[in-house]
């Protein structure tokens, strides 16, 4: 990492900033630099800002509603477009998008309108569906001497022969069955007697004061009403259509508003004095010519300098093709301090390893990788998502590896159909050669071998460790505590190396009951004999080497028994490393009870389809489940145990000031640099 | 009294206590995983009515204590085959009771885990509707109390093969 300052004239604030934008390998930083005797202060937000960003809420609210009328191919998979931004800016696309993006918004609140107008006709509409029969204007409802009521009343409280009776005249409109519509006249004088009567019905009186027509006329406009609405929402409907053809152009413009917005947001990190601006950031080593090419157009002064120490200098990791695909998962431990070792190289050959012992089948392996690699050509993901693809898809190579050593196919799926479609096997498909190859690969099968399996696992474990160790032992030595180096990790390899002889006469017997060969057990005993004395050396190698450097006895003898203690720490470390029995057990238990329950309906055409469905959905769900488990337990294996024995963290990822891309990629800068 | 001892003679036979040992193999998980992912579904219905966007998101989450229900599944099935009670094996007592007790640690292993897991899932349901970018990491915690459950799974699995 190099640190950039760059003095230049405020009127190239806006140009600069965009071209570190596309430059792509510069970090803006907030930084006071050392003033002297200039008076610096931060450039504040200004107005812009807010207009940016209200531009973009208008196209965010735009888009989708395009989206829904465009008859362009679907989303997923579709390339982003690369395109001159500048070119789009100054040819006036970039305008007409925003005006297309306007006339959406107005045609979507003209939409909304309508739909409430629509709403709210089709309500009156229904309230006057029972007056259709009435033929008086709607709103003359009393003249001087009389009083006349609209309204209605369950028909089980209708009361014709009381209300007649309390001098109304009424008129039967019509009735739905529970309701019953009519009109009361009186005269002004009986009110007193209708409203007993009327209350008595439990009237609800109805108010049509606003409409002067009769509920016929009425109910015919609001139909008019209602499809000359119609008719303007399908000519609204095919605006949109024509308005969506722009709908590229309006993506790519929300990209040249996001990048205008990142760099208003970049420039508030900028000190200015009256006439000048001032910009400090990072850069990788490497990209030293490129900025210094990008900023050569301007009037400024630069400066590109190492990080002095007490710097907070951000760490950018840099891996083969590879191993740079896992750097993402030390990114969700921590990075590394700047300087410091980077472990992603060792870290994805372990990671690759274990991935593999854990979820030994080549079938799931094989859908890892048609999966990840596929999708990554295909559907052409962003830099974050592709990494992780091409990741998984490594680990999938491992499964398949693994699965062909230790007899995966989801699960025994081979032996299960020879035994199921081929009477000729007469159901003991195992026992033959390839069924025997199918089940145990070229080892043996961690299902009917757990035990041998488990010592796998576990000598996995020591050689991780052992590699973390060395790790260690190498960073130790380099930064010239050589003695200590070789003291703190040698002692334990000699220990290690003697419980590695003394382990195949005890691994032996807990495999097979049956005795071994003579001479083979003559051979394991003379090792495990062998290896005791080895272990001891290398028990009184900790206990006395372990406090080499240490200035009195007693902190001697004190480092010397923690040396000791610590064995402990490393049984549990090495102990954890059974999770990995555990998972590629429990995966492939699971696709083997899978191919059981579809071997139990295997007759006839339903039976096969059954069978068919029954082990997609199994084999999916047994791939999600352990994919996750094996995700994260092959991570934990290296945070906890791996990285515990060497990694110092705590190191800032290096994150450049980017341009927004969602949508599209600009040439514009990549051309001009070219030509330059 | 005959007839009573006769009843429990006729009842707590071999094959009946397998056929008890893959019910509770079953049973129990499935309890402790419904409940978890009651409490996770709720957890979400609060978060969708905000933003009903992160219900994508919020999947994993509440399918992570589902697996649970599944293992007890697995040794269930694993029961029935290897006992050969529907090949119409007769299985002793004594037998019977081994795949009882075969059946305890996925059982209680996995109904535990399960509503533990739920809790942790719930938390990562908190977390994305606050920190929609940090659920990878929520994810990856739950997860991580899922290994008991493995490895519940794993013993029954040993016992009953």
């Amino acid at each position: 990492m190099k640190k950039l300052t760059v003095l230049a004239h405020s009127s190239d604030a806006d140009a600069i900033v965009r071209r570190m934008l596309h430059l792509k390998c510069v970090q803006i930083q907030r930084s006071m630099p050392e003033a002297g005797e200039l008076s610096l202060e931060r450039i504040e937000s200004d107005g812009k800002q807010t207009e940016i960003r209200e531009r973009m809420a208008h196209i965010e609210a735009a888009m989708p509603r395009l989206a829904k009328y465009s008859t362009r191919r679907g989303g997923i998979g579709r390339r982003v477009q690369r395109l001159d931004r500048a070119a789009f800016v100054a040819d006036g696309r970039a305008e007409r998008a925003y005006l297309a993006v306007e006339r959406t918004l107005a045609v979507k609140s003209r939409m909304d309108e309508i739909v409430a107008e629509q709403t709210r006709n089709e309500a009156a509409m229904q309230s006057l569906l029972p007056w259709l029969n009435y033929d008086a204007p709607l709103n003359e409802v009393s003249s001087a001497h009389t009083a006349m009521q609209l309204g209605s009343c369950l028909v089980k409280l209708y009361n014709y022969e009381a209300l007649e009776a309390a001098g109304a005249y009424v008129e039967d409109v019509s009735d739905d069955g529970k309701t019953q519509y009519f009109s009361v006249t009186y005269h002004k004088e009986d009110e007193e007697a209708v409203t007993a009567a009327l209350d008595k019905c439990a009237f609800l009186k109805v108010n049509f004061s606003d409409i002067s027509t009769t509920a016929q006329a009425a109910y015919d406009e609001l139909e008019r009403c209602q499809s000359a609405l119609a008719e303007e929402n399908s000519a609204l409907i095919e605006t949109l259509m024509d308005l969506s053809e722009s709908l590229d152009d309006i993506e790519v413009l929300y990209d040249v508003e996001g990048t205008n917005l990142n760099i208003c947001l970049q420039k508030q990190k900028l000190y200015q004095t009256q006439n000048c601006i001032v910009l400090a950031g990072w850069l990788p080593a490497a990209a030293e010519e490129r900025v210094l090419g990008g900023l050569s157009a301007f009037e400024c002064a630069c400066e590109i300098s190492e990080p002095e120490e007490g710097d907070e200098v951000p760490v950018l990791l840099r891996n083969n093709p590879f191993s740079g695909t896992f750097e993402w998962v030390i990114e969700m431990y921590s990075y590394p301090k700047y300087g410091g070792f980077d472990p992603t190289l060792i870290m994805s050959i372990f990671y690759f390893l274990i991935f593999g012992l854990m979820f030994a089948d080549v079938g799931y392996g094989l859908l890892l990788v048609l999966a990840c690699f596929g999708g990554v050509k295909l559907l052409n993901p962003k830099e974050g998502l592709k990494r992780m693809m091409l990741m998984f898809g490594y680990c999938g190579i491992s499964c398949m590896i693994m699965g062909v050593l230790f007899g995966g196919w989801f699960g025994d799926l081979p032996v299960a159909i020879m035994n199921n479609f081929f009477p000729q096997f007469g159901g003991q498909a195992q026992n033959t050669a390839v069924g025997h190859f199918f089940n145990n690969g070229v080892f043996f099968n961690p299902v009917s071998s757990s035990i041998p399996f488990l010592f796998v696992a576990l000598g996995m474990g020591e050689v991780h460790l052992v590699a973390g160790m060395a790790v260690n032992m190498v960073l130790t030595w380099k930064s010239g505590k050589r003695i200590q180096a070789l003291c703190e990790n040698i002692p334990y390899w000699v220990m290690f190396a003697g419980v590695d002889l003394m382990a195949p006469l005890a691994a032996a017997g807990m495999i097979s009951s049956d005795p071994l060969a003579p001479q083979t057990q003559a051979l394991l005993e003379n090792l495990s004999g062998i290896g005791m004395y080895v272990m001891f050396v290398g028990i009184a190698m900790i206990l006395f080497l372990k406090g080499i450097g240490e200035k009195t006895v007693f902190a001697w003898l004190i480092k010397g028994l923690g040396g000791l203690y610590s064995l402990i720490s490393f049984a549990s470390d090495l102990l954890s490393y059974s999770r990995i029995l555990a998972l590629g057990l429990v995966a492939s238990v699971i696709a083997q009870v899978i191919n059981m329950l579809t071997s139990l309906g295997a007759s006839g055409p339903v039976g096969f389809i059954f069978m068919v469905i029954v082990m997609i959905l199994g084999h999916g769900l047994n791939l999600a489940i352990n994919l996750l488990g094996t995700f994260v337990h092959a991570a934990r294996l290296q945070y906890i145990e791996f990285f515990g024995k060497f990694y110092e963290d705590g190191g800032e990822a290096f994150k450049p000031a980017l341009p927004a891309e969602e949508y599209s990629e600009d040439t514009s800068f990549v051309l001009n640099e070219t030509n330059n | 009294m005959q007839v009573i001892f006769d009843i429990i003679k006729n009842t707590f036979t071999g094959n009946n206590l397998a056929i008890l040992g893959a019910a509770i193999a079953v049973l129990l998980p499935g309890f402790g995983s419904a409940r978890a992912v009651n409490s996770v579904a709720r957890a979400t219905a609060g978060l969708i009515c905000e933003e009903p966007q992160k219900y994508g998101k919020s999947m994993l989450l509440q399918a992570l204590p589902m697996t649970q229900g599944i293992y007890g599944m697995v040794i269930a099935f694993l029961i029935i085959i290897f006992s050969g009670i529907t090949a119409g094996e007769v299985l002793t007592i004594e037998q019977g009771f081994y795949y009882v007790f075969a059946s305890l640690p996925i059982a209680l292993g996995g109904w535990y885990s399960a509503i533990r897991q739920g809790e942790v899932a719930v938390a990562g349901i908190s977390v994305l509707a606050k920190q929609p970018d940090a659920v990878g990491k929520a994810v990856i915690s739950a997860s991580f109390v899922e290994l008991y459950a493995i490895l519940a799974l794993l013993i029954s699995i040993l016992l009953v093969l």
